[in-house]
């Protein structure tokens, strides 16, 4: 079809070719081709390469809360190491090679029986993604969750999440609001004495590192393993 | 390059305390998977962060908060069609959207160029593209804080500047003229306010960890079970003046 015919609903109709254009009207759509524009052209002038673009998003994919649950672990089992983590994050990163060289600073922040930590940003999405993964969940991004955990977070803990923090233990609301990224060492689990840090891994959910849920909790009368349908 | 000055339709985030609205999914078997798009577009600025071709995040933040402002008030420029334009953009969206608007401000891609379709960009015979050694366009000079500005030490009681000012802020609006007490402090840092809009000069400032009490920020408003609680706050240090605890 003809590039005139569908001038007066076609947006495109100041773009400098020779080419026909349907005009795009599925937003999924439109947005792969907006982004697939931007990185053609940043290719052709030089700025990188489609092989640097394919191995950078391998690369984010390949970081999960798994790093996370690494840290956390290690810091249950070795206080040597907890101290260092509480410290200076970056630097304990780097002694089990977790790469946070875009993070300018880490702060790990402890849960404790008396002191609960709970991590948000109200100005964007800031997270610490080099150690949780590049995409934050859906709902720490969501307008509802940054207004409301800075004005109740007791309640929308209990009331979204299930989380009950009980009264005569302290919360602490940490707004990333500038160049600090949060990482929240969680409650050990109790029954998991002498557990192996692959074993406690297993207990270290992403959202108790954010800090919106507890572990899951250990099987009982097991040695090793969680419950099922402890939360997640 | 030029400095990009506050736009009129820029829209600071705004904070609802009086949201009630469900946070959903929570569960992470239901989950929205990301859009491949959001990856790439992530991957896109990460890349150029990496070679120094963006100098932060702050620009793009900026640039989206323009975005936010463009659909509330309708000031649509001509490359928004139709059928996006009657609802707020999604968080990928929004930032391609702001990647756009800064690429183009840092002279990486043109308007026209950023309308053509990917096969449009691979033809041979584009116009508009061409390879080359691009330099890194945004280079500003860095100045230090003036000795006649006031820090601060653990300890010490500080109260937020109770007014916004126009452009990029990292100051979130409920914290806007509440006291609370320095508790940290996270090191000297370049300005977000000023790499945002890519001023010449550039000031590094001193970042400073704040503690606020619940009850205090939310006053009459604070739920009662969230009394004796803490909210603290990363805030540079021309936004506090001292007061006495």
């Amino acid at each position: 079809m003809s590039h005139s015919s569908k001038q007066n609903d076609c947006d495109y109709e100041h773009a400098p070719d020779n080419h026909s254009h349907e005009p795009i009207n599925d937003d999924a759509a439109y947005w792969a081709q907006k982004t697939q524009t931007i990185q053609m052209l940043l290719e052709k002038k030089g700025y990188f390469t489609a092989d640097e673009v394919r191995r950078e998003i391998e690369r984010q994919d390949s970081v999960t809360p798994m790093l996370g649950a690494r840290l956390v672990a290690r810091a249950w089992t070795a206080p040597a190491f907890k101290a260092r983590l509480l410290a200076d994050g970056k630097a304990a990163c780097r002694e089990l090679d977790i790469d946070t060289v875009e993070i300018k600073r880490l702060a790990v922040v402890e849960n404790t029986p008396s002191v609960h930590h709970i991590v948000v940003c109200t100005l964007c999405s800031c997270y610490p993604r080099a150690i949780l993964g590049y995409h934050p969940p859906s709902w720490y991004k969501s307008t509802a969750y940054r207004n409301r955990v800075v004005v109740d977070p007791r309640g929308v803990l209990e009331e979204e999440f299930g989380t009950v923090i009980s009264d005569g233990v302290e919360v602490r609301v940490m707004d990333s609001t500038a160049d600090t990224r949060y990482l929240v060492i969680p409650v050990r689990p109790r029954g998991t004495e002498g557990w192996s840090e692959e074993s406690l891994i297993s207990l270290i959910n992403r959202d108790s590192m954010i800090g919106v849920s507890f572990t899951r909790s250990p099987r009982r009368g097991s040695s090793e393993g969680y419950t099922s349908n402890a939360i997640s | 390059m030029k400095e990009v000055p506050p736009k009129d339709y820029h829209l600071q985030i705004l904070h609802n305390p009086k949201d009630t609205s469900v946070i959903a999914p929570v569960d992470p078997a239901t989950e929205k998977d990301v859009d491949f798009f959001e990856k790439q577009i992530i991957s896109i600025h990460r890349l150029l962060l990496g070679k120094g071709y963006l100098p932060s995040l702050d620009a793009i933040r900026r640039a989206a908060e323009e975005a936010d402002g463009m659909f509330a008030t309708n000031q649509f420029s001509t490359d928004i069609p139709q059928f996006l334009r009657g609802r707020q953009p999604e968080y990928g969206e929004r930032r391609v959207l702001a990647v756009e608007e800064v690429f183009r401000e840092l002279g990486f891609v043109t308007r026209e160029e950023l309308q053509q379709k990917p096969e449009d960009v691979i033809a041979t015979d584009s116009p508009t593209v061409q390879r080359h050694d691009p330099e890194i366009p945004y280079k500003p000079k860095t100045k230090e804080m003036a000795d006649s500005e006031p820090s601060f030490a653990m300890g010490d009681w500080v109260q937020v500047a109770a007014q916004t000012k126009p452009g990029h802020v990292r100051v979130p609006a409920y914290l806007l003229g509440k006291t609370g007490e320095i508790i940290g402090f996270s090191g000297m840092f370049l300005n977000p306010e000023d790499v945002a809009h890519f001023r010449k000069q550039v000031t590094r400032l001193p970042l400073y960890l704040v503690e606020f009490d619940f009850e205090t920020v939310w006053q009459a408003a604070c739920p009662k079970r969230c009394v004796g609680d803490k909210i603290t706050a990363e805030i540079y240090g021309p936004w506090l003046s001292p007061v006495s605890g």
